[in-house]
């Protein structure tokens, strides 16, 4: 930007609309396959679930929580909703 | 005598402008929002330093400052202008990004497309205020409200802007709590506010293991501009949800994003020296970010509501606020909001699902801005 020019000839020459409405375009298309691809998440684990059951990854990864933990999360819970009530 | 005359024109007194000094004070500013409002502080507090730093003038003769050629700032900086570590920070955020709100839910993230409305509304305004249209590209991502994005993308297109750019973006992200609700409450009902929203459902460790495989195939086979940003951000939650990298995850989201933030931040702030930032550009450039950031909190809210039009589970349209990707933030802004109305009314893991979502559509807006305005 060498100086300020304010004018909507910027906007033409720069294909500033274009840009926007393709821009805007290929982000919605993006997410909604991303939201699409989701919505069908459940049925395609269900059916891989079938094949390769997903208890055996669970348990073999999935880090055991310690009984302090559950406790401390129990205090926590107990303690935030006293705080609500006051 | 003469030894201590000509070491005295040397110093930094001697050579202090006025635009130095006030960038001194807005570091200062800066460091003060962050340790007394808590206003962002792991970004402000460097930035806020490195403004300090960037502004005691250099000596001509001795590579001191971020522009200076040799200069151990440079080479810090380096990491910004090369755009190394943006990418490193979304590697960071994936590893302590949790998607299950956004799996529970997937027409939330329609949130996240909406509230990039104000990219690309923005990058029209800067073109009529005689940007290039790389430059206005640059500017409109501070919509995004993404410190990384928005640094990705300038040093890509604009990198003479990126000073003024990743302030104001930075600026903004620390000002979500002052900006949101006044844009939130005017564009909502008493008794949209009050809205319920119902408990997102279970989901599995095989679902959050194939979204991010999934989500990057998607994003990046249709936007590969955008494929540095969202491959990190991606591959970091592969890391926490696959489980068996517990190790790699934990260094991810710990130790290797507090040190990019820590020489990101700081290198920023150096860059703000008087004499390349206090310009009728960098004022516009703040100007037009403001904009953008108010556009996409609007563009989220009201596209929320229109979705109510046609939704049997209607949406409480202040989470679609938080489609402007400032994590967690803009969630937390939602959540105070609601609850101002109602107490027991928990907004925050929903709205933790759009805000996620827009992590990934203005990483996709930058890579198309960028693969657009490439030459």
């Amino acid at each position: 930007m060498n100086s300020l020019h304010f004018s909507i000839q910027n906007i033409i020459d720069g294909q500033g609309i274009p840009i926007a409405i393709t821009g805007m375009l290929i982000v919605f298309c993006v997410l909604a396959l991303i939201s699409l691809f989701i919505a069908v998440l459940p049925k395609l684990t269900a059916w891989l679930g079938r094949y390769f059951p997903e208890t055996e990854i669970q348990e073999a990864s999935t880090p055991q929580t310690s009984s302090n933990d559950a406790v401390m999360a129990a205090i926590a819970y107990v303690y935030h909703m006293r705080r609500q009530e006051k | 005598m003469e030894i201590l005359f000509e070491f005295l024109k040397t110093t930094g007194f001697a050579n202090l402008t006025f635009g130095n000094g006030l960038m001194i004070v807005i570091g200062i500013v800066f460091i003060n929002l962050a340790i007394t409002k808590h206003y962002e502080p792991l970004l402000l507090l460097p930035i806020g330093f490195g403004m300090v730093v960037g502004n005691i003038p250099s000596i001509s003769s001795m590579a001191l400052g971020v522009y200076d050629d040799g200069s151990v700032l440079r080479y810090i900086y380096f990491g910004v202008t090369s755009g190394l570590f943006p990418p490193l920070i979304f590697l960071g955020i994936g590893a302590m990004t949790d998607f299950s709100t956004m799996l529970s839910n997937p027409k939330l993230v329609l949130l996240g497309a909406a509230a990039q409305m104000g990219i690309f509304l923005t990058l029209i305004g800067a073109m009529y205020l005689g940007f290039s249209p790389e430059e206005a590209g640059a500017i409109g991502i501070i919509g995004g409200a993404d410190g990384p994005t928005a640094i990705f993308l300038s040093a890509k297109l604009a990198p003479h802007l990126l000073g003024a750019i990743a302030i104001a973006a930075y600026s903004y992200m620390a000002l979500v709590p002052v900006i949101q609700p006044p844009i939130m409450k005017l564009l909502t009902t008493k008794k949209e506010r009050l809205m319920r929203m119902p408990e997102p459902r279970q989901v599995s460790v095989r679902e959050r293991i194939i979204f991010p495989i999934a989500g990057f195939l998607i994003a990046s086979l249709i936007a590969p501009g955008a494929m540095t940003l969202l491959g990190m951000l991606f591959f970091g939650n592969l890391l926490k949800e696959s489980m068996v990298t517990d190790r790699l995850a934990e260094s991810a989201r710990n130790a290797l994003i507090d040190i990019v933030t820590i020489l990101l931040g700081f290198s920023v702030g150096a860059s703000t020296q008087a004499q390349t930032f206090l310009n009728p550009q960098s004022m516009l450039i703040f100007g037009l970010g403001a904009l953008s950031f108010s556009v996409a909190t609007a563009s989220g809210v009201l596209f929320a509501k229109f979705m109510n039009l046609f939704l049997k589970d209607k949406i409480n349209p202040l989470v679609g606020a938080a489609g402007v990707s400032a994590v967690p933030d803009s969630a937390r802004v939602v959540q105070m909001v609601g609850q101002e109305e109602d107490p027991h009314n928990f907004l925050l893991m929903h709205a933790m699902a759009p805000n996620v979502a827009g992590v990934i559509g203005s990483a996709v807006a930058a890579g198309i801005l960028w693969s657009v305005m490439v030459k």
